[in-house]
């Protein structure tokens, strides 16, 4: 199985086997390393609230929780916060890697100096995904709220410029956009972005909105493009796609799917029910709560009918079994799933 | 039986600081799977439980400061210096007090030494007193954004103006900016602050979350304010604010004030998952180091003049003791801060 491929990890097994109790052992961990963050982006529920009380998992957390499992082959370093603000990061992913874990994260990059650089690159990090989500310093002022795009692209080149000074071909670089209305337009520009700053994947992400009346809250149901892409939001991401393979950059949606497929699903009766998230993952919130995955702490504030446990207090494998987690995995088969599900695959991703 | 869901049980039970001493094959059976384990493990009262958190991270010390010193407060201003007179400030700041002190650049430097001596990454809290009082308070923030130091600065917000909030959303290291607030009702803001600065607070929140920059509303639950919590989460949340809530301290102007504390503390978290400061770092105030913010007043509480002083075992010990003792840390271990 290549540990890259997202699809290799929600698909593993024959979906027909599955049932309220999981025949196997998760084979990948979230684990949110830490739940706070630097940004307050106006797409993000934690903007609007806190999600949990702010917390970071140490290593020593972590080892105990990679040490109840035995088929753990992809670990993946993030939640609701940016990973970088734990300050044991780069020690917890070299102590993965000497288990030959696949580890990646997720980072808004605005922390990524040459000390993290290093740092990372020593560590054996796979993968860092960087979520710069617009191709203009205005656009991601206006989106993420602060004045950092210069930064960020400094920090991007200064990471590329040491991966080569270091003759290091880990970790791989990609670059995010979250696909708003807003930002959909830049994505040939963000393309050539990525192309100029050396880094050869990009990545297309479905917003996940939910319901609130933030006065500047963006992450709504118009913003969202799933399902609704028009025709010549349909042409931009054609366009993208043949600049990106002209430039030789790979051009993805997340779920390792193509950005047209991921954005416009064809209606199914139980949508939900596709997903194989609940038989292969667990996701370990910094407070040590289990949710379903990583979308699920953004669709819902009411945490409590999340948590299928929590992983400090109880064993892993009594929370993956457990009566919580079977009535979970019941109701997503069903024609009534879980509260947080019901968006999934109907209103956004899978 | 494996070993982790043998010691698993121990947690259950509510021990902590769970320790295998000796694992040895048990001699009185046949079996050859049985084991004599030997196992140290403390049982703290239901009350005060020690938090299995804690059990994983060692006590603050200096040979473990890289991973146990999480944070650093830092007073730039003396704890009573400041442009507003709060009624319920536990040191009794006010713009009448003339304390001189001022952290020095040398002195900040001389602290980032020492910090990097022991490997250490604290988060960096700047409080007060109204920090922004300093007048080179920007270059240290900027000081520490260039070397790489996560900080949140906590101010009444009276100071903020565009051009302080267009400086501080340009560093990227800046985790947040912590506001005051302790009501949606400007007579009950104004009866704690002063005259008309309700509306200033609020104007301060706006003005940094339009620059981007994250903000926590910090609320100290009192009797006064008590039915208006729930009003204030909201008026956060409408902001894009967060909203932490902070204990009150009988010290200070809260003790000549006779202010009483809520009749229930909403704590966002159980007192078993919740940290103390004193567990997570210590305070840096007026050139010597203390056990957390609330105590840098107190001279006997003071720790040293070094960092490493204050993660000696000594130190260590003192901290202990001041929990089992002093009323402000009664204050603390029962409710979240």
């Amino acid at each position: 199985m290549n540990p890259r491929s997202d699809i290799a990890y929600y698909k593993v097994l024959d979906p027909s086997g599955r049932g309220p109790v999981a025949t196997q052992e998760p084979t990948c961990l979230y684990l949110e390393v830490t739940n706070e963050c630097n940004l307050a982006c106006k797409t993000c529920p934690i903007t609007y609230g806190k999600v949990e009380e702010p917390a970071s998992l140490s290593l020593e957390q972590v080892k105990l929780l990679l040490s109840q499992f035995s088929a753990v082959s992809r670990v993946v370093l993030h939640g609701v916060g940016e990973p970088l603000l734990n300050r044991e990061l780069a020690k917890i992913i070299a102590w993965l890697k000497e288990k030959s874990i696949y580890v990646l994260f997720n980072s808004n990059g605005t922390l990524m100096n040459r000390r993290w650089g290093e740092a990372l690159i020593e560590s054996g990090l796979d993968e860092v995904r960087l979520s710069l989500d617009t191709a203009t310093p205005e656009t991601f002022a206006r989106v993420r709220g602060r004045p950092l795009f210069d930064l960020i692209l400094k920090n991007i080149r200064g990471l590329m410029a040491l991966k080569k000074e270091k003759a290091s071909a880990t970790p791989l670089v990609s670059l995010w956009l979250t696909g708003l209305r807003e930002t959909l337009k830049e994505l040939p520009e963000f393309i050539r972005l990525a192309h100029s700053l050396g880094v050869d994947r990009v990545y297309l992400q479905r917003l996940v909105y939910w319901e609130g009346k933030h006065d500047d809250q963006m992450a709504r149901p118009e913003q969202s493009l799933f399902n609704s892409l028009r025709e010549e939001e349909e042409e931009i991401i054609q366009l993208a796609q043949e600049l990106a393979s002209a430039l030789g950059v790979s051009f993805e949606a997340s779920g390792a799917t193509t950005p047209i497929a991921s954005l416009a699903r064809e209606n199914q009766e139980q949508p939900w029910s596709a997903c194989m998230r609940p038989w292969t993952l667990m996701y370990i919130s910094a407070r040590g709560s289990s949710f379903p995955c990583c979308i699920a702490p953004f669709s819902t504030k009411d945490l409590n009918s999340l948590s299928l446990g929590n992983a400090f207090r109880e064993e892993l494998a009594a929370i993956w079994n457990g009566d919580k987690y079977q009535e979970f995995r019941r109701r997503l088969l069903s024609e009534e799933p879980p509260e947080c599900c019901k968006g999934c695959g109907a209103c956004w991703s899978l | 039986m494996s070993e982790r869901s043998f010691l698993t049980q121990f947690v259950q039970a509510g021990f902590t600081r769970i320790e295998v001493l000796e694992t040895a094959r048990n001699k009185r059976t046949r079996n050859p799977e049985a084991y004599v384990v030997t196992v140290s493990a403390q049982k703290a009262s239901t009350e005060l439980r020690a938090p299995l958190k804690k059990m994983l991270r060692p006590t603050l010390s200096c040979d473990s400061a890289a991973r146990t010193l999480q944070e650093l407060w830092i007073f730039p201003v003396a704890p009573e210096t400041c442009n507003l007179g709060c009624t319920h400030c536990l040191y009794a700041a006010s713009p009448k007090n003339r304390n001189p002190y001022r952290l020095s650049a040398p002195e900040l430097s001389g602290l980032l030494n020492q910090i990097e001596a022991l490997g250490a990454k604290p988060h960096f809290l700047f409080t007060g007193g109204e920090p922004t009082l300093h007048p080179e308070l920007y270059d240290f923030l900027e000081t520490l954004d260039t070397k790489g130091c996560s900080f949140q600065l906590m101010t009444n917000g009276t100071r903020i103006q565009e051009r302080s909030a267009d400086r501080l959303s340009k560093l990227a290291h800046l985790r947040k900016v912590q506001i005051s607030l302790e009501s949606t009702d400007p007579k009950i803001n104004d009866s704690i602050y002063g005259q008309g600065l309700h509306d200033r607070v609020l104007r301060a929140i706006e003005t940094l979350r339009e620059k981007g920059v994250p903000v926590t509303v910090a609320v100290t639950p009192m009797e006064v304010n008590e039915q208006e919590l729930a009003a204030i989460e909201a008026l956060a949340a409408k902001k894009g604010a967060d909203v932490k809530y902070i204990s009150l301290y009988d010290l200070g102007a809260a003790r000549e004030n006779g202010l009483k504390p809520p009749r229930e503390i909403p704590t966002g978290e159980s007192p078993i998952d919740a940290e103390l400061m004193c567990d997570k770092g210590v305070a840096y105030s007026e050139g010597a180091f203390y056990p957390c913010p609330v105590l840098v007043k107190e001279a006997d509480k003071k720790l040293g003049a070094t960092l490493e002083e204050a993660l000696s075992p000594r130190s260590r010990q003192k901290v202990t003791q001041l929990r089992k003792s002093h009323s402000a840390c009664q204050v603390c271990l029962k409710g979240s801060t």
